[in-house]
């Protein structure tokens, strides 16, 4: 932490980490990170099993320590806010998220507002509105008395969506929200998260593997390869052929449709 | 309107609801005994000071009319917050194995109290405390290691492992049958024939360890997310890992010191009225406190009225009601969480 002494650094990136280094147990899961999200862009991370991926979620979030680096929000360093501050800016969509009691489903949006809320005293009218929002916004407003436990897996995942898109973040970072859903609910889900940047200016980030959503709906991409950057870019920059074969060791094939391209795993190369 | 979080003063309803029902059963526990007061004699005795009934109902019924409610609540409250913190609906007040700790302790005293021939005073609670406080640190030492919550769960199962095992061990060394059937009487626990010291003992404590699993509320509902979302909602989950800790075992602690061990107090009450406040688990502590001290209160009830020769425990009365509850739940569960 000795590298950068001050606590803001001007610039455009709403998000940035620099140099973020992280270790679990023996082994440098994530070794010299770069990476900085600006506002109003869907940013999509990608890379194989264990490359790193979601420890660099949690290590973005401060949830595993890092040996190294800075991370600095809105041109701050990260440990200038609060972590109340930070809740209410910054949401977090886990991997596998699920809800243990069979709270209604409105109730459980409502835990996005709990960095709004005090010790004791009951949501307010803004609250409400928000919540009520963000169940809008997901199309799940229509479910809102029901158990989350008795919803099926695309609703649930909208849901846990409302959950965290009801603290108004301007920064959403989900960690694979697509797996185990049907093709129908992965690309309402892709859809969703591009309408939310481009009439909110939100910023969301999404850990993924589907290559082919990756290619098609995202602004830029960045691909890892046991814990190390390979490419940053726009998705045709990183999904090269070259970068494909070291990071995957597939080969992928382009496919075009009504003006988009989306990239198709094809073989294994080894 | 659906909306839960609406809910306006039904919040207030569930609470109200189960405080009148504890007073009211309190008093009745009050009129409960070999002989039968009615509520107006109740007060007229206690201010009788000489006459045999009016120290009986200062002395024996109120102590312990007052015990079953503290202690029922405090097990209830922390088997709703351990259920929430573990995230592990199986989970209840015994689950640190703090109240293993207790019960070594106040056996070791009731032991080496019968040696020296000594009398049942303040001499098994203290015990029972100093048990529950080397539990404590042996959990608290372990959970500030290792960080996970399923580690505590292992960690509190280890604990009362060995604290059993102690305990079987000093039974084992027991000097004559009368002195294990003491012990094993103690352990079944019971909130009959306790003082007033032994409640001024406990209550500090007590009131210690309610507070601070009340400032919780906020942190398991999060938790309802997992531990990653609700860190990432802004909950220190440090400081809610040391509040329950310290907290459970500042309750479930003197409670047991006091009452011995009284088993499925925290682990059903719970489950019985988290329908009732919409499973909020913040919504659940103050009425699992509640609903903990009205089981109890009618346990003790129904153990007095009873026709049997010797007063059962209530411990047992507990276990005998809550392991066929036990059942329910598992069958239960496996339609809920499959």
């Amino acid at each position: 932490m000795k590298i950068n002494q001050q606590d803001s650094h001007p610039g455009e990136n709403l998000f940035e980490v620099r140099g973020m280094g992280i270790t679990l147990g023996e082994r440098k899961v994530l070794d010299a990170i770069d990476a900085a999200f600006v506002k109003g862009e869907l940013f999509g991370i990608i890379g194989s099993n264990g490359s790193g991926k979601s420890t660099c979620f949690r290590g973005m979030l401060g949830l595993l320590p890092r040996d190294s680096g800075n991370i600095f929000f809105q041109g701050n360093r990260i440990e200038t806010y609060t972590p109340q501050m930070l809740a209410r800016k910054i949401s977090y969509l886990p991997q596998n998220a699920e809800c243990l009691w069979p709270m209604s489903v409105e109730r459980v949006v409502m835990l996005g507002r709990l960095p709004y809320l005090t010790a004791w005293g009951g949501p307010a009218a803004g609250d409400i509105e928000s919540v009520d929002r963000a169940m809008e916004s997901v199309d799940v407003a229509g479910l809102k008395g029901r158990p989350v436990t008795e919803l099926s897996a695309g609703e649930r995942v909208r849901v846990l969506l409302a959950r965290a898109l009801a603290s108004d973040p301007v920064l959403l970072l989900a960690d694979e929200p697509s797996s185990g859903l049907d093709p129908y609910h992965q690309l309402q889900l892709m859809e969703l998260f591009r309408e939310h940047v481009r009439s909110n200016g939100m910023t969301i980030v999404v850990v993924l593997h589907d290559l082919a959503l990756a290619s098609r709906f995202f602004d830029r991409l960045l691909l890892l390869d046991n814990g190390r950057i390979i490419s940053c870019g726009s998705p045709e920059e990183v999904l090269k052929p070259e970068n494909l074969g070291s990071a995957y060791g597939i080969q992928a094939e382009a496919v075009e449709f009504d003006g988009e391209r989306a990239v198709v795993p094809w073989r294994r190369l080894r | 309107m659906t909306g839960a979080y609406r809910d306006g003063l039904e919040r207030f309803a569930t609470p109200l609801v189960l405080s009148i029902a504890v007073v009211v059963t309190a008093l009745i526990s009050l009129c409960v005994g070999t002989v039968f007061l009615s509520p107006a004699d109740v007060f007229r005795w206690i201010w009788i000071l000489d006459e045999p009934m009016g120290i009986a109902v200062r002395e024996l019924r109120m102590p312990r009319t007052l015990l079953a409610l503290l202690v029922g609540s405090c097990l209830g409250l922390s088997g709703a917050a351990l259920q929430g913190y573990t995230r592990n609906p199986l989970a209840d007040s015994g689950l640190l194995g703090i109240n293993s700790g207790a019960a070594l302790g106040a056996v070791l005293v009731l032991y080496t109290g019968f040696m020296e021939g000594s009398g049942f005073g303040i001499g098994i609670p203290a015990g029972g405390l100093a048990g529950a406080a080397l539990a404590t640190f042996v959990i608290a030492w372990l959970a500030a290691r290792v960080r996970s919550i399923q580690t505590l769960i292992l960690a509190g199962v280890a604990v009362s492992a060995l604290a059993g095992a102690l305990t079987s061990l000093v039974l084992n060394f027991s000097p004559s049958a009368y002195a294990a059937r003491e012990i094993i009487f103690w352990l079944l626990g019971s909130v009959a024939d306790r003082s007033w010291t032994h409640i001024g003992f406990a209550t500090p404590f007590m009131a210690m360890g309610f507070v601070l699993v009340l400032t919780c509320g906020r942190g398991l509902q999060a938790l309802t997310l997992g531990e990653d979302t609700a860190a990432s909602l802004g909950i220190s989950m440090a400081r809610l890992r040391w509040s329950l800790i310290l907290g459970c075992a500042m309750m479930v602690g003197p409670a047991t010191a006091v009452a011995g061990s009284i088993g499925f107090v925290g682990l059903v009450v719970p489950h019985l009225l988290r329908p009732l406040v919409k499973h909020d688990p913040a919504r659940l502590l103050v009425a699992s406190a509640l609903g903990g001290a009205l089981l109890l209160l009618w346990a003790d009830i129904l153990v007095r009225l009873l026709p049997v020769e010797q007063e059962l425990k209530v411990g047992v009365l507990t276990a005998l009601l809550g392991a066929p509850f036990f059942f329910w739940l598992i069958f239960r569960m496996r339609r809920l969480y499959q």
